[in-house]
């Protein structure tokens, strides 16, 4: 007998909500994301994407059930508040030192990505002396290291070019063949796959 | 826990955050060096040196207390602003990854003060056996500078604490008007309100030993770390 072992990537949500002092942020969600799917979470400005991922992420407290097994999380946040003074390439290294990725295979990876959005010459500078876009595309760069198996973007296509923008859908759905990928979006549409599953918030709901 | 240390000491150690630490630190040396009255040389101290010898100390430990506690302040506000809250972020995908980022701040902390500490207190006392005519008894030397570090841990938990209830750099302010209120009026309390004070209040004021329960001190503070975790974990990222 043959057992098949399911390589799935699963993140199961029961009865998500989460409260806000003066307002709810997500109420009563419930859903599966899985791997082999590109996740879009979309809605209008305060419908509860970003508070939906920062659920996922364990970043606030909330009130349900997110079940999901143990495997490495690459997260880009929307509001990538980074330190200031560091350079780009320490900032990586630091964010890389956490995912146990070390000096070598770091180089490899980041060669890359850097390559990718076109940030090389930029690796040695503070992080302050560099434009939203370039800090947006090193929020996307740190979030892709060590081969996540879950990857959640918030608004990852915010502040980039067209070109860059281009790049990084074709690498998302590249990566969502194998990978549990979430992204928020507000523009579904520039997703070009049939894999795409749109997770639609309204006012704090999932329709 | 090495990788969220290095992460915390990444951040910390910024071009601006150790030139301000190195500034107070070559103060210290200064004023040890002034104190010492090496630049009058030491003829005429044969007949007073015992008594110059306890304000030389008592100069010293009081120009490091201040600079010890600016500093333990200055590292807390450091740790825990809004940037390298952010880093939380970055690197925290579970509960157990935001315990390990919280601890590692803290021991982070710690770990920079007691370099700080022990550098300054080895080289006041090389300082001072090497180069001044005056006599140190290391056992209570020691002794009295385990109180500096002590009063430095108590002001950067103080700091911390402030700061996960308020998140602004301002609030660094109330932690030195505490020890300020503290230094110049702390004798001119009551004698009870003396003791009942110095149970949880370090403030060693010049070259003295002390008097304190540590064991009593050592649970309070513990307490108080072990409430800010609880704070930190129960409080949302950002």
């Amino acid at each position: 007998m043959i057992i098949m072992k399911s390589n799935t990537i699963n993140i199961s949500i029961r009865d998500l909500t989460k409260t806000y002092q003066r307002s709810v942020g997500i109420q009563n969600i419930t859903t599966d994301l899985k791997s082999g799917q590109l996740n879009l979470i979309t809605g209008k400005n305060g419908s509860g994407k970003t508070t939906f991922i920062k659920c996922l992420m364990h970043h606030v407290r909330y009130q349900g059930k997110v079940t999901k097994r143990r495997y490495r999380i690459g997260y880009a946040p929307e509001n990538y508040i980074m330190p200031d003074f560091m350079p780009v390439y320490d900032f990586l290294v630091s964010i890389g030192r956490i995912k146990h990725l070390y000096q070598e295979h770091l180089h490899l990876e980041l060669d890359e990505y850097l390559n990718m959005f076109q940030i090389k010459h930029k690796l040695h500078k503070p992080i302050r002396t560099l434009s939203n876009g370039m800090k947006q595309k090193v929020n996307i760069t740190q979030a892709l290291l060590n081969n996540p198996k879950i990857i959640i973007l918030d608004e990852p296509l915010v502040g980039l070019d067209f070109k860059s923008q281009k790049k990084l859908v074709k690498k998302i759905i590249e990566l969502s063949k194998k990978k549990l990928v979430i992204i928020t979006t507000h523009f579904p549409e520039k997703f070009n796959t049939s894999r795409k599953i749109i997770h639609e918030f309204e006012a704090g709901k999932l329709l | 826990m090495m990788n969220y240390l290095r992460l915390h000491h990444d951040y910390m150690l910024s071009k601006t955050f150790i030139t301000i630490i190195l500034i107070l630190m070559m103060v210290i040396q200064l004023n040890t060096l002034y104190a010492s009255q090496i630049l009058e040389g030491y003829g005429h101290l044969d007949a007073f040196r015992e008594s110059f010898q306890e304000d030389y100390l008592n100069d010293v430990f009081m120009v490091m207390e201040y600079i010890f506690v600016f500093i333990g302040i200055l590292t807390a506000i450091s740790l825990s602003n809004k940037n390298n809250q952010a880093l939380m972020v970055y690197t925290v995908t579970s509960k157990k990854d935001k315990w390990l980022f919280i601890i590692g701040r803290i021991i982070l902390g710690i770990m920079f003060l007691l370099a700080v500490w022990i550098s300054q207190i080895c080289a006041v006392y090389a300082f001072t056996s090497g180069f001044t005519p005056y006599t140190i008894y290391l056992k209570d030397y020691f002794e009295v500078a385990i109180y500096l570090i002590l009063e430095m841990i108590q002001y950067y938990l103080i700091t911390l604490m402030l700061m996960v209830i308020v998140s602004t750099v301002l609030i660094g302010i109330v932690p030195l008007l505490i020890f300020w209120l503290l230094e110049i009026s702390l004798h001119s309390l009551s004698i009870e309100l003396q003791k009942l004070l110095t149970i949880f209040v370090i403030n060693i004021n010049g070259y003295g030993i002390k008097q304190i329960n540590l064991l009593i001190f050592i649970i309070i503070y513990i307490f108080f770390t072990i409430n800010y975790i609880m704070v930190l974990l129960l409080k949302d990222c950002c």
